[in-house]
């Protein structure tokens, strides 16, 4: 049986655990998690905020749920316990999206939304992260993982929307020129690089300030 | 004991960075001088404009990042000219210089510039334009013309290429010698196969260029264009087509030939021309482009360490095992 991490309950420790999921140990940035939607799906930004939408709604409970039971069930079955939990979520999401909000951007999501359900986010987050902490640090890391995978793909999103269609959420920015490969994948591993220099940089100039 | 750590490129004694960037800029003037005798000035002014946005470049960006400008080893220079001399010549002016800004800026500062650059900068920038733009990246025109194209701005479709007629299943009709002599469509700097056989040689003698890394390249290619011809009738005109049209000579010499990207080692370099000769023959025959030579050269520059250490440890076995004995005995 797993111990679980030792915890303080102090507030600050709540927000290092928030700071460190959300920016200084980035899901995408700097570990390198959860690309995929990204370069494959995250073209206009109302894809962008509906793929983050479905992963908090699916990282929130299977986190939650880990952090509760997750040591009394043996290490075979978690992953297959959160994974059919996170496809029941991810399938009222997609009908509510169907119906509810926008039928075409159903049609142009609909692998992707059933992906998340096996994402390597909430795998690694709820399925590792999760289990070996108590419920309260494992909600704020679920929060902070989702807002983290949530800005970078929006961001990524915001930015090829513009370059590829000359829009913003589906407003035109009356733009003369348009390039429309930048939503090819390869833009969006540029994008992804440069981001996590630039989140580099800003950590080395921080911690220097900091050594002062 | 103390190692001297020293950076890419690896000179013998005597050899300067500058000067192996001032033989491949030499060997790049005959094949101009040969291009604008179809096409007229406007493919010099193109390969120029390359040359000068990369350059500046290279000076600005080393500016804003507070580093000693490395303009003066004329890898900047080299990387824009290369860029130039693969657009076509009915190209606009942007173009290449779109590439080469691309090829600096994105690629080549950002990995630690000169010496430190993990991929070919100028693959990169042909990559990049042959992706956005390929309706101006692939229109080429008919060297037939007979009289030079306008200098200014140009509106002209051109003509399909033995590439892309090879890659839409037709059948090029080229002699042998229209193929040797460029009397072809295609790049300003790629049509000459002659000339850019003779420039090859130049760089072998200058020792610019690794004979292990262009013959294994080529040989590749033509081992593979052999086996499965697309061009109908002999297999050697099959291998004589696939070798000359697009840019695949081309990069044999003067893009895998990098000293920075390239393997150092020659079991190494002989695999990594394989490697290279495999992709580029695969990219061509289920690549969405006619022809995906800049691909393959980013892909094998990412396999270039890892080929060089196995090229070592496949010929050091029987050293590495004895002291594996050696050790295990003690």
């Amino acid at each position: 049986m797993t111990q679980k991490q030792p915890f303080s309950k102090t507030v600050s420790e709540i927000k290092n655990v928030f700071f460190d999921s959300f920016l200084g140990k980035n899901i995408v940035l700097v570990q390198a998690i959860g690309i995929t939607p990204i370069i494959a799906a995250g073209v206009t930004l109302q894809k962008g905020v509906v793929l983050t939408l479905c992963t908090a709604a699916v990282l929130l409970p299977a986190s939650l749920f880990m952090s509760v039971f997750g040591e009394k069930l043996p290490a075979w079955l978690r992953a297959p316990l959160y994974s059919v939990g996170a496809a029941l979520i991810l399938l009222g999401a997609a009908v509510l999206l169907d119906r509810a909000i926008s039928h075409e951007l159903y049609a142009s999501l609909y692998v992707f939304l059933p992906l998340t359900a096996v994402n390597t986010v909430v795998s690694y987050r709820a399925g590792g992260f999760s289990v070996s902490h108590v419920p309260v640090v494992a909600i704020t890391d679920a929060i902070a993982s989702s807002l983290g995978f949530g800005l970078v793909i929006c961001l990524v999103s915001a930015l090829r929307e513009i370059a590829s269609f000359g829009t913003l959420w589906g407003n035109s920015m009356d733009f003369e020129i348009v390039l429309p490969e930048a939503a090819l994948p390869y833009a969006a591993f540029l994008l992804l690089g440069f981001s996590a220099a630039f989140l580099q940089w800003v950590r080395t100039r921080l911690l220097e300030r900091a050594a002062k | 004991m103390s190692y001297k750590i020293a950076q890419a490129p690896f000179l013998r004694r005597g050899e300067r960075g500058a000067l192996m960037s001032a033989d491949v800029l030499i060997a790049f003037v005959p094949l101009c001088v040969f291009t604008s005798a179809y096409y007229g000035l406007r493919p010099v002014f193109l390969v120029l404009t390359g040359l000068t946005t990369a350059v500046l470049a290279e000076a600005f960006g080393c500016l804003l990042m507070k580093r000693r400008p490395t303009v003066s080893d004329g890898s900047a220079a080299v990387t824009g000219a290369i860029i130039g001399m693969l657009v076509s010549p009915l190209s606009p002016y942007w173009l290449p210089a779109a590439g080469a800004i691309f090829a600096i800026v994105a690629v080549k500062l950002p990995m630690g510039g000169s010496g430190r650059n993990l991929f070919n900068p100028a693959a990169a920038g042909i990559a990049a334009i042959s992706l956005c733009f390929p309706g101006f990246f692939f229109n080429y025109p008919d060297p037939g013309l007979g009289r030079p194209l306008p200098l200014g701005e140009i509106a002209m479709s051109g003509i399909p290429s033995p590439a892309s007629q090879l890659a839409s299943g037709g059948q090029p009709l080229y002699s042998p010698v229209m193929l040797l002599l460029g009397d072809f469509p295609g790049p300003i700097g790629a049509t000459a196969v002659a000339i850019l056989l003779a420039c090859g040689l130049y760089l072998f003698v200058r020792r610019s260029l690794s004979a292990h890394i262009t013959l294994s390249f080529l040989a590749s290619c033509a081992v593979i264009a052999a086996l499965f011809p697309r061009a109908s009738g002999a297999s050697a005109g099959s291998v004589m087509v696939e070798l000359c049209s697009g840019y695949l000579l081309f990069c044999g010499i003067f893009m895998l030939n990098d000293p920075v990207t390239a393997p150092r080692h020659w079991l190494g370099r002989i695999a990594y021309g394989i490697f290279a000769g495999v992709l580029v023959m695969l990219m061509r025959f289920f690549g969405r482009f006619e022809e995906g030579a800049a691909f393959a050269v980013l892909l094998v520059n990412a396999f270039s360490t890892t080929l060089d250490h196995l090229g070592w440890y496949v010929l050091n076995l029987k050293r590495i095992k004895r002291i594996r004995e050696r050790r295990h005995s003690q």
